[in-house]
């Protein structure tokens, strides 16, 4: 067994904590509780009430396997991977450490580690809880590949038993890893514990925690629009969210949760010099937000035709925003990664 | 494939330290070097001890790579990295020296990396050919003042790091397989077309001697380091969207590169990318670090298994101490001092450079 070694946050360490910011520490110490109840608690409630309606749906879909269920189930997933978006980004910098996201979303799956796997444990008689099985098959990827997919879609919607007991796991297992989730960020889970700490090295300003959360997000969404795009050919199969056609939408869940953090940095006591750096970051995303409106949720039909072209656009667009929070990096005194940017 | 992890927990050390470029303060044991950026991006050679002194500072004008340590002086080399074509040299007991720059030729640069003969008098340097895009290993000698002395062909590009093997007479180096030219940048080739190797070459003729290849030409071998035994690892690089792919493998001569094992989601998790290689000799530790994958891989070397992994934002640079501790760089100033056995490791210390972002790579001088 591998085993991880201290979940500390190396990330954001001392000399950040100590950087530029005119609050005093009360006022410091109440805008991190703020945001941990009004952005990632609130954010993660949400997604795990999402989660349950899913299972619910499910269990329904599969005591009366008709499509009008199918297709609210279909629904209901949209809702939670749309919620599971917001989530990650205000929360990934502490999830990173033990690749969390991987429970909930599996993604890029360069080689269809999705389906290889699903396909070997319907072969096996499974439980209802699915939290010892590869991490890969526990979350909304797993039930995307279960319900979207051209074969097992079809599958589950004749009624296949195997099929929507195996669904009926996975969306419990969902419902579990989200409690389980939130546990760690209330009373004295880990993930609380580690906000809150007292040790100097993992405190944190919020707005430490923002720009490297937005740095994160910038370099993710980047990457969701150039894998399917592709560099020669085009790999529909790299999109996030291909088989459900959710991926554009998932991305302007992502911006809508980044535009949340830089509104709760705007909220907050900030020199005026700081002040315009990060509406230059919100209006950013503003920007870019209004522009994947214009756009379908699904990427698959944009890859290949005259839609690449505003792709390739959007593309830029997160490319510069990405340069702007570097730039702010260096402005706000807020390192961001060095080596992870531009190593050898 | 990942299911829970446990989590070790481990008591810190923490060295609340806020130290800032180039202030010095009194030299104490173990001492490391590395190069750093400071919040106004400006760079500098550093020497420092894992609890947070600094002993030396040399600004240097632009961003650099790794250290190579002269044997039997206190001298050290520090080189460029892609497209560079500086090498400094100074003498870390004697901060208040001036550091000597040499200039690479007029159509070479340097890659970063270079490793010095056991007796001190050449220095191995690898290098571009900026006429032909070919490796090339530049020789220096260092006992007339860093004077280029010549250099061998390689047989394809890309070179990055050079080690010696314990005969002292044979170089290995990590043929990275991407061509690239200062007029583009950084920016690699020949993607569809890297043919990454490790290599052996004897250090007087040039001659190649042994050539090991992966399947995948994507994969590009970058850093290595080398057992007193002879078996050499290797780090890799994935060019493009990393997949399920060993990224460290173990190699002896003759026989063929063994990747480690690891998990698919333990190869994921390192995001295609191995910044620093670092045996333990007398741990049975192999340490790499992924700081896209803000991560320490620690291999158990007789199994040849990933045993575990330390979360480490931004780490990077890996450098195992005189008193055969592992001390891990990351580009957010720290330093995590940790002791290793069998590919387990507990923390020792952490300290903190409040203005330092820790470059690459990382040595330990005593």
């Amino acid at each position: 067994m591998t085993r991880f070694l201290s979940p500390l946050m190396c990330a954001v360490s001392l000399s950040l904590l100590l950087t530029g910011c005119s609050q005093d520490k009360g006022e410091k110490v109440a805008s991190k509780t703020r945001y941990l109840n009004d952005v990632i608690i609130a954010d993660l409630s949400a997604m795990q009430q999402r989660a349950v309606q899913l299972s619910q749906q499910a269990d329904r879909f599969c005591s009366s396997p008709v499509e009008k269920n199918f297709l609210t189930l279909r629904d209901s997933w949209s809702e939670s991977m749309s919620a599971w978006q917001s989530v990650e980004a205000v929360s990934q910098i502490y999830l990173e450490e033990n690749m969390e996201s991987w429970r909930f979303q599996f993604w890029p799956d360069k080689k269809n580690l999705i389906g290889r796997k699903i396909e070997a444990l319907l072969k096996k008689p499974v439980g209802s809880d699915l939290t010892e099985e590869s991490v890969i098959v526990q979350g909304l990827s797993a039930l995307e590949y279960l319900l979207f997919d051209p074969s097992s879609g079809q599958r589950i919607l004749l009624g296949e038993a195997n099929r929507c007991r195996f669904l009926k796991s996975v969306s419990n297992t969902l419902v579990l890893n989200a409690a389980e989730m939130v546990g760690k960020w209330q009373g004295h889970g880990v993930l609380y514990n580690e906000y809150t700490s007292s040790d100097p090295e993992k405190q944190v300003t919020v707005s430490v925690l923002v720009l490297n959360s937005l740095d994160v997000l910038s370099s993710r969404l980047i990457r969701e629009i150039r894998l399917p795009l592709g560099k020669k050919k085009v790999n529909h199969y790299l999109a996030e969210s291909w088989r459900s056609g959710q991926s554009l939408s998932n991305l302007r869940h992502s911006l809508s949760a980044g535009l949340k953090m830089t509104s709760f940095v705007l909220d907050g006591h900030l020199s005026e010099q700081d002040r315009l750096i990060w509406q230059q970051l919100s209006e950013d995303l503003s920007r870019i937000n209004r522009e994947v409106e214009q756009l379908p949720a699904s990427i698959n039909g944009l890859v290949e035709s005259h839609g690449r072209g505003r792709l390739i656009v959007l593309n830029d667009n997160l490319s510069g925003l990405r340069m702007n929070i570097q730039k702010a990096s260096s402005a706000l005194n807020i390192p961001l990664g060095f080596n992870t940017n531009d190593g050898d | 494939m990942l299911n829970r992890r446990t989590f070790l927990k481990t008591g810190l050390g923490l060295a609340g330290l806020s130290l800032s470029g180039c202030s010095i303060s009194l030299q104490t044991s173990s001492v490391l070097i590395s190069v750093a950026r400071d919040p106004n991006d400006q760079y500098f050679i550093q020497t420092f001890t894992h609890n947070g002194e600094v002993t030396g500072c040399w600004p240097i004008p632009a961003r650099a790579h790794d250290i190579a340590a002269r044997p039997f002086s206190s001298e050290v080399v520090v080189f460029d990295r892609r497209p560079g074509k500086l090498l400094y040299h100074l003498d870390w007991h004697k901060p208040e020296q001036a550091i000597q720059t040499v200039n690479s030729d007029s159509l070479r640069h340097f890659y970063g990396h270079g490793v010095f003969s056991e007796d001190g008098r050449w220095l191995y340097t690898t290098e571009n050919n900026l006429e032909t895009l070919q490796g090339v290993v530049g020789i220096y000698d260092a006992g007339q003042g860093y004077k280029r002395a010549g250099e061998f062909q390689l047989d394809g590009s890309g070179p990055h790091e050079v080690a010696m093997m314990p005969d002292g007479e044979t170089l290995v180096v990590a043929l990275g397989g991407i061509k690239t030219h200062p007029d583009s940048g950084r920016t690699p080739l020949n993607p569809d077309n890297m043919k990454p190797a490790l290599l052996y070459i004897d250090r007087d003729s040039g001659a190649e001697l042994e050539r090991q290849v992966l399947i995948d030409h994507a994969l590009s071998i970058r850093h290595l380091d080398v057992m007193p035994d002879g078996t050499v690892a290797v780090g890799m690089q994935y060019q493009g969207d990393p997949g399920v792919l060993p990224l460290v493998a173990l190699h002896q001569r003759g026989e063929p590169l063994k990747p480690v094992k690891a998990t698919e989601a333990e190869w994921l998790s390192f995001h295609g990318y191995i910044a620093s290689v670092c045996f333990m000799p007398d741990n049975n530790t192999l340490a790499v670090t992924s700081p896209r994958g803000n991560r320490v891989g620690l291999i158990d070397v007789m199994s040849g298994t990933l045993k575990t992994l330390i979360h480490n934002r931004d780490c990077s640079g890996a450098a195992r101490t005189a008193s055969g501790l592992l001390a891990i760089s990351n580009g957010l100033g720290g330093i995590q001092l940790l002791k290793c056995q069998n590919g387990q490791a507990e923390e020792v210390s952490k300290a903190q450079f409040r203005h330092n972002q820790w470059d690459n790579h990382m040595l330990s001088l005593v």
